[in-house]
């Protein structure tokens, strides 16, 4: 207990010194904007981290507590602040100060809510149709021995090229961006989720087939009763994996010539040199990419009452 | 009625590019209503005869039928228990229970099914863990719910494939209680096949017993005992002790190192 007092005093000294800097130093660079964006950031990261203790202690934790990671992250803003609002020592374009980045999400939320609004519509499409597909191609071919016969081949030539690089071809044979876009998610997501399916249900636990074909079900309860459940686990835990894909996928398409997504705001503010508005965009999409993982986490332990 | 007969069985691996023969030349009967026990020492071919009887493997040569009619693959009169329970573990005890009845019995309507499954789960005294998954519950409470699964099938012929063998002493104990009980008590006895290497549980359940020695049946011998086995006296307890002795003395005359710990 004592010792998580101090490690409590730490952080909070060391937040100090941050906002210290923050309101009172006078800063070299000219450039700087108004800081009441950043100390609102500042407050909520504060908040977070308070929130997350509260709810440690109320579960009668070890007292450990998130303390290196939020140590960390206040040195880190502490270096920022300093090498380029106070000291003016890093590179006065390329390197953004934190008040101008911050201030950023006020001035730009309507526009970066509405990007990835967009990119999320894609994604989502995207990773869902090839999710859907997979597994249920998946799930016969792993079944009925003559499509495996066939399609096992094919998948274990297919799913080794990086989706990256047909991608530019995708992108200028679908008829629109947006379509063009999701083909590369779909592809992204459908070859390692579908070859999974399939060697899981060739590896199936004897017992369990046996014990299934002992109960002589039709191929459409198999499929569903049976043999989904039983590759469902396998899939599901493999989704942060695919889901992180897709969103490398959608971001790399972005990069290629889209009016819209986060990737395209990135990219296109870096093109005008508006190195505050990317490094915002930059870190909206870690904060998107957290909350979908987040997410799926939740969804492992709904879907998979029976682990 | 259920009444099995093997002519001429021959059952043989095919591995690596060797051939090992499992089973040669069986010939028996199971009349309907027998409770048998295939007793042996591991590698005897006990469990591959059960999976001939199964339907989930053929025969390389002769036939099996049930009722005069050769054996075609699986079928829900004839119910199974693994060794290791083998209920889904997607399922809770009901849904498993459940799924048994719909596959065997489909022509109930929902409620029945659901009402049948609950009575089941009931025989085998596990009403309150009924919506348990699989991993929540101990070996012991799986077994019975796979057996509960059997029985609700309300197929013809039983077959356990040492349904105890995991289990710690107690629960075995009372699982063999638990079967002999809902077997010779039921309106109508149901062909049991139970392969087992305890020879003690062989004497406590069985009203036949088949010994095997590697491939074949050596032995055929009929226990014409009253249930339950525990409670004998005087005389019949004597023939169970010696019943007892007899397959012990099977079990060392079949050979091998091993044998000095059986029994």
């Amino acid at each position: 207990m004592r010792a998580e007092g101090r490690r409590f005093l730490l952080t909070h000294l060391l937040l100090g010194v941050l906002l210290a800097v923050v309101l009172f130093a006078p800063h070299q660079r000219t450039t700087v904007r108004e800081n009441l964006s950043l100390l609102v950031g500042i407050a909520l990261m504060e908040g977070l981290f308070l929130l997350s203790l509260f709810r440690e202690h109320r579960q009668g934790g070890a007292g450990t507590g998130p303390y290196d990671i939020i140590l960390l992250v206040w040195a880190l803003m502490l270096a920022w602040e300093l090498a380029t609002s106070v000291w003016n020592v890093a590179h006065p374009v390329l390197i953004p100060a934190p008040e101008n980045v911050f201030d950023t999400f006020r001035e730009q939320w309507k526009t970066m809510l509405l990007n990835i609004g967009y990119s999320m519509e894609l994604l989502l499409t995207g990773f869902s149709l090839g999710l859907v597909l997979a597994v249920g191609l998946g799930l016969f071919a792993g079944w009925i021995p003559r499509i495996r016969a066939f399609a096992y081949p094919i998948a274990n030539i297919m799913a080794p090229i990086p989706p990256v690089v047909i991608s530019p071809y995708l992108v200028s044979l679908m008829p629109t961006f947006r379509s063009a876009s999701v083909a590369v998610i779909v592809l992204g997501v459908f070859w390692p989720t579908f070859l999974t399916t399939v060697n899981r249900i060739t590896s199936m636990e004897p017992q369990i087939l046996d014990s299934a074909r002992m109960l002589t079900p039709a191929t459409g309860t198999m499929v569903g009763r049976i043999l989904l459940p039983y590759v469902l686990p396998g899939i599901v835990s493999g989704l942060k994996v695919s889901l992180t894909t897709s969103l490398l996928m959608l971001n790399f398409a972005e990069l290629m010539g889209a009016t819209h997504g986060m990737g395209y705001y990135v990219q296109n503010s870096i093109t005008y040199a508006n190195y505050a508005h990317a490094a915002a965009g930059i870190l909206v999409i870690g904060f998107v990419v957290t909350v979908l993982s987040a997410l799926t986490t939740k969804l492992q332990t709904v879907l998979i009452r029976w682990h | 009625m259920a009444t099995i007969q093997l002519d001429r069985v021959s059952f043989t691996y095919k591995a690596h590019g060797q051939c090992f023969q499992a089973l040669r030349d069986l010939n028996f009967t199971i009349q309907d209503g027998e409770f048998v026990c295939v007793l042996g020492r591991s590698g005897c071919g006990k469990s591959t005869l059960l999976r001939l009887l199964s339907g989930l493997q053929a025969p390389s040569t002769g036939v099996i039928r049930v009722d005069g009619t050769p054996l075609e693959g699986p079928a829900t009169s004839r119910a199974m228990v693994f060794q290791n329970y083998a209920l889904f573990p997607w399922m809770t005890a009901r849904e498993n229970v459940r799924f048994g009845i719909r596959q065997a019995r489909g022509n109930l309507s929902r409620r029945e099914t659901r009402e049948l499954a609950g009575a089941y789960l009931e025989k085998v005294g596990m009403a309150e863990a009924a919506d348990r998954y699989p991993c929540q519950m101990s070996g012991g409470m799986c077994q019975r719910v796979a057996i509960a699964r059997a029985l609700a099938m309300d197929a013809e012929i039983l077959l356990l494939d040492e349904p105890f063998g995991a289990l710690d002493a107690r629960s075995r104990q009372e699982l063999q209680r638990l079967l002999e009980r809902l077997w010779s008590q039921g309106e109508k006895r149901k062909t049991v096949v139970f392969v087992t290497h305890d020879l003690q549980e062989a004497a406590q359940l069985a009203s036949r017993i088949l010994y095997m020695t590697p491939g074949r049946v050596s032995r055929d011998l009929p226990v014409d005992l009253p249930y339950p086995r525990d409670a004998l006296e005087d005389a019949e307890a004597r023939q169970l002790q010696a019943l007892r002795e007899e397959l012990l003395q099977l079990f060392y005359e079949s050979g091998g190192m091993e044998v000095s710990h059986a029994g």
